[in-house]
């Protein structure tokens, strides 16, 4: 890699540094309106949210292995990081083995794997160590095994690894099959000559899985399972604050900001670049957390029961539009 | 001697039950808002057996009463409950009032009536407001909220504060609380903007695929639990048992209105008898603002005489409330009072049993839960 | 104004800890969040129930026995700059709770909220009325920039 396609690679960072800090306002604003109130400003939720955690005192979290929980969201921001880092043409080019489908599936997988991490390590207040004599006299099993409400979030990503991210990887995998080639470079340079994968009846059913998949990815309300508001509050996450917390919030705007350009990189052949084509990946960053934020305003939390057959009914969609594309 | 009482702390086997793990919520919860504990027997995310801790929020109001003049000890039973305030203020000047034989005209009556129905309107839509937060449903919690406002005003219009109005006093109601022509069309016209907009709120929720499939089936009660658990209410009343005390009061005469009944005592049970009974709150309203009687408010033309203890049961939208008191030279002596959460404790505790965990908070505000109220007089356990 | 100030009024994270009382203040509070009407997120003011996250601590109730240990538990948990805004007439004084005869202290009764952690902002009222408590939130931001870091 020359020079000036490191320069080009900088420049893309750059772009998406800026964009992802507009995102949770966008997320945020749109959910309001949806509930007809006026809602936050636009840079609120994103740049100064970052910006005041980053400045707030960092005390010890109580967690086991404080330090190093206190690094994983910075191993989050890394991967993201990776994945974008990945789509960039200029290291399509470069690194042709490197920038498939399968670093993107390993990398997304890492990133769900911190959240198990991060679910067993965090041991907040707000659970079991709440002072409040619990095994008062007369009280029902007193012998019983107390945890925090942390290790049931643990649980929880650990079946979202296991299937919930199911219908993602097999929508990923529908233009791979339809373009023959798991090759980042190979896709995009199939979608410049026969035209975007979207325009097809198996890119359509891509989408939708896609959508509904990365709603899973990014723990979005219908499927803020591991986060569950009226649970465990906000499961993994609780015990971050100051600079971890900061780094979450900036690996999480990033996490959207790369969905949606894997989305226009797979999907519409148009990978994010220093460049004037750059907007296609932004307006679909931008319609995507529309969307995300619609579908968390117009659904309740799905328990177990209502999560299971919803990812095995997506699951089975994707697989058809597999099919669709394999004939 | 040494082995009877070894064979008596090992006889209960169910005490030795030996679960997977326990998970505390409490005393600080976004569910639960008001401070207690509940914790939950769980294995493999699913509740086994569940125990709800009041008594964080014991203030000892009763004790506070005891020996104050009984306008002051009513005006303080309002302080009991943020909520259902009005119904304690309510009970306690109807004890009062049945202890010294105190004539209440017609129209303070009727007042009292509106006040009540007020209240059991803001209160099911608080709780539908609630249980749809809980349900992590942000909109339709905003929607009912934004309904629930017209409400809060009328309760303003009338008592001259959004939340602790006190509109009974010892033989009427306060002069502040009469209704003027204006303000009864006001009434009116809320009452109509409310049947419209909570119509339209319940046909969205029933038509949500995703919100039913959450509520149906949640949360379950047989009908032979909740009689033994004796509960109260609304949630009673979703067992499909025709209970209201309303029946019973002689404020409710000449009113028309039926009792709103559901089948299954599931969450989705207890949401529905809530919505038809907003409806018929709506009712009752517009026949007492219709037919309300002129004449004084209050009658002040009583005499303070000792009496024995007094009791009084009257529905407040939670259930059956209970206040009594004795007076002596005027004071209150001997003060009860029973809220309808009391009795519903133990039909949150059951309710959770044999569902999923985010489930467990659903089926504890399914059962309105008010621990507010209901701690307030409890013995407070040392260790 | 500084980046760091400039964001600390941007973004600001708000706790609600209720310590007993009647349930009312409790309820307004939430209804200045939740309701569209009073809407407290157009001041960029978000309700978190996480205290790691929190900036402003709100205080209800008059304190009891059992919540005073949970509350400063939580207290300690806030990471600097942390506001207090005691709202309602129990925290403010410890309300009709707290003098059980006269002046004969209830010893169910911790509060108010100064005698357990230090309060730097009071909302007057019984039960307050949302449109105070969207005031006294707001008016508590230049103190928050004031405040020390560490």
């Amino acid at each position: 890699m020359d020079l000036v396609s490191v320069g080009y690679v900088i420049g893309a960072f750059i772009i998406a540094i800026v964009v992802n800090l507009w995102l949770p306002g966008i997320e945020k604003k749109s959910e309001a309106r949806i509930q007809q109130r006026l809602g936050p400003e636009l840079t609120s939720p994103g740049i100064y949210t970052t910006f005041k955690f980053f400045f707030k005192q960092s005390l010890k979290p109580s967690a086991v292995l404080p330090r190093l929980y206190n690094a994983l969201p910075i191993v989050t921001l890394v991967v993201v990081a990776v994945i974008y880092l990945l789509l960039i043409p200029q290291v399509m080019v470069s690194w042709t083995i490197y920038s498939s489908l399968v670093a993107i599936v390993g990398l997304l997988k890492i990133e769900e794997v911190v959240y198990v991490f991060m679910s067993s390590f965090s041991q907040s207040l707000l659970s079991k160590t709440m002072p409040f004599p619990d095994k008062a006299k007369g009280g029902k099993h007193r012998e019983a095994k107390q945890s925090f409400f942390e290790q049931i979030s643990a649980k929880r990503s650990l079946k979202l690894i296991s299937y919930g991210s199911l219908p993602f990887y097999i929508a990923l995998f529908i233009p791979a099959i339809k373009t023959g080639s798991i090759g980042l470079f190979d896709i995009v340079m199939y979608q410049q000559i026969f035209g975007p994968v979207l325009f097809s009846v198996e890119g359509v059913i891509g989408t939708i899985v896609f959508f509904i998949g990365f709603l899973i990815i990014l723990n979005s309300n219908p499927f803020a399972y591991m986060e569950g508001h009226s649970d465990v509050i906000e499961g993994p996450l609780l015990e971050y604050m100051s600079k971890s917390r900061a780094a979450y919030v900036m690996a999480h705007a990033l996490l959207i900001f790369t969905g949606a350009c894997i989305y226009s990189t797979l999907f519409l052949g148009f990978p994010p670049v220093w460049g004037f084509s750059v907007i296609i990946p932004v307006i679909v960053s931008i319609i995507l957390t529309i969307a995300a934020a619609a579908v968390s305003a117009m659904a309740p939390l799905f328990t177990n029961r209502e999560f299971y057959p919803t990812v095995m009914g997506t699951s089975m969609i994707a697989v058809i539009g597999v099919l669709l594309a394999v004939i | 001697m040494v082995t009877k009482i070894d064979g008596a702390t090992t006889c209960n086997d169910k005490e030795r039950q030996v679960f997977e793990t326990e998970i505390d919520m409490g005393t600080v919860h976004p569910a639960a808002l008001e401070p207690y504990r509940v914790r939950l027997f769980v294995e493999d995310e699913i509740v086994k057996d569940a125990e709800i801790t009041v008594g964080l929020n014991h203030r000892g109001i009763e004790r506070i009463m005891e020996g104050l003049p009984v306008e002051k000890a009513n005006a303080l039973t309002e302080k009991v409950c943020g909520i259902c305030s009005n119904g304690h203020i309510y009970n306690s000047c109807r004890v009062g009032e049945g202890a010294i034989g105190i004539d209440i005209p017609e129209r303070a009556i009727a007042l009292r009536v509106l006040a009540e129905e007020f209240e059991r309107l803001h209160s099911h839509m608080l709780y539908l407001g609630h249980g749809s937060e809980v349900l992590c449903h942000e909109t339709f919690a905003m929607r009912i909220f934004y309904i629930r406002e017209s409400i809060m005003e009328l309760l303003y219009m009338m008592g001259g504060n959004r939340v602790q109005y006190g509109i009974s006093v010892l033989g009427g109601v306060r002069p502040r609380a009469d209704l003027n022509l204006k303000e009864q069309q006001r009434v009116l016209d809320t009452m109509d903007y409310i049947d419209k907009h909570v119509a339209e709120f319940a046909e969205r929720f029933v038509a949500d695929p995703m919100v039913m499939s959450r509520i149906t089936g949640t949360g379950q009660l047989s009908k032979k639990q909740a009689q033994d658990l004796h509960v109260t209410g609304p949630s009673l009343r979703a067992q499909g048992i025709e209970y209201d005390y309303r029946t019973k009061m002689f404020e409710y005469d000449g009113v028309d209105f039926d009792i709103v009944t559901a089948d299954g005592g599931d969450v989705k049970a207890n949401i529905l008898v809530r919505v038809g009974e907003i409806f018929e709150s709506t009712k009752i309203v517009r026949q007492v603002i219709n037919n309300l009687p002129k004449g004084p408010i209050v009658n002040r033309d009583w005499e303070m005489v000792d009496s024995p203890v007094y009791k009084s049961y009257i529905e407040v939208p939670r259930g059956v409330c209970f206040h009594s008191y004795g007076l002596e030279d005027g004071k209150v002596r001997h003060s009860i009072i029973r809220t309808p959460s009391m009795s519903n404790i133990g039909a949150m505790q059951e309710a959770c049993i044999g569902h999923p965990l985010q489930d467990a908070q659903l089926a504890i505000v399914s059962c309105d839960p008010c621990f507010t109220c209901t701690d307030r007089a409890i013995q407070v356990i040392k260790l | 104004m500084g980046l760091k100030t400039h964001s600390r009024k941007k973004a600001i994270h708000l706790m609600l800890v209720y310590t007993g009382g009647c349930n009312g203040c409790d309820i307004e509070i939430v209804n200045t969040v939740l309701s569209p009407r009073f809407d407290i997120e157009q001041y960029n003011v978000y309700l978190t129930w996480n205290p790691r996250e929190a900036d402003v601590l709100v205080v209800s109730g008059p304190v009891t026995h059992w919540t005073k240990e949970p509350l400063l538990k939580i207290y300690d948990a806030i990471p600097k700059p942390k506001l207090v805004v005691a709202v309602g007439a129990c925290a403010l004084t410890g309300g009709v709770y707290k003098n059980v005869y006269a002046d004969i202290p209830s010893e169910e009764i911790e509060g108010p909220v100064e005698n357990v952690i230090p309060v730097d902002a009071k909302v007057p009222g019984c039960a307050v009325r949302p449109e105070d408590v969207v005031a006294g939130v707001v008016s508590v931001i230049p103190i928050l920039l004031e405040k020390e870091d560490k």
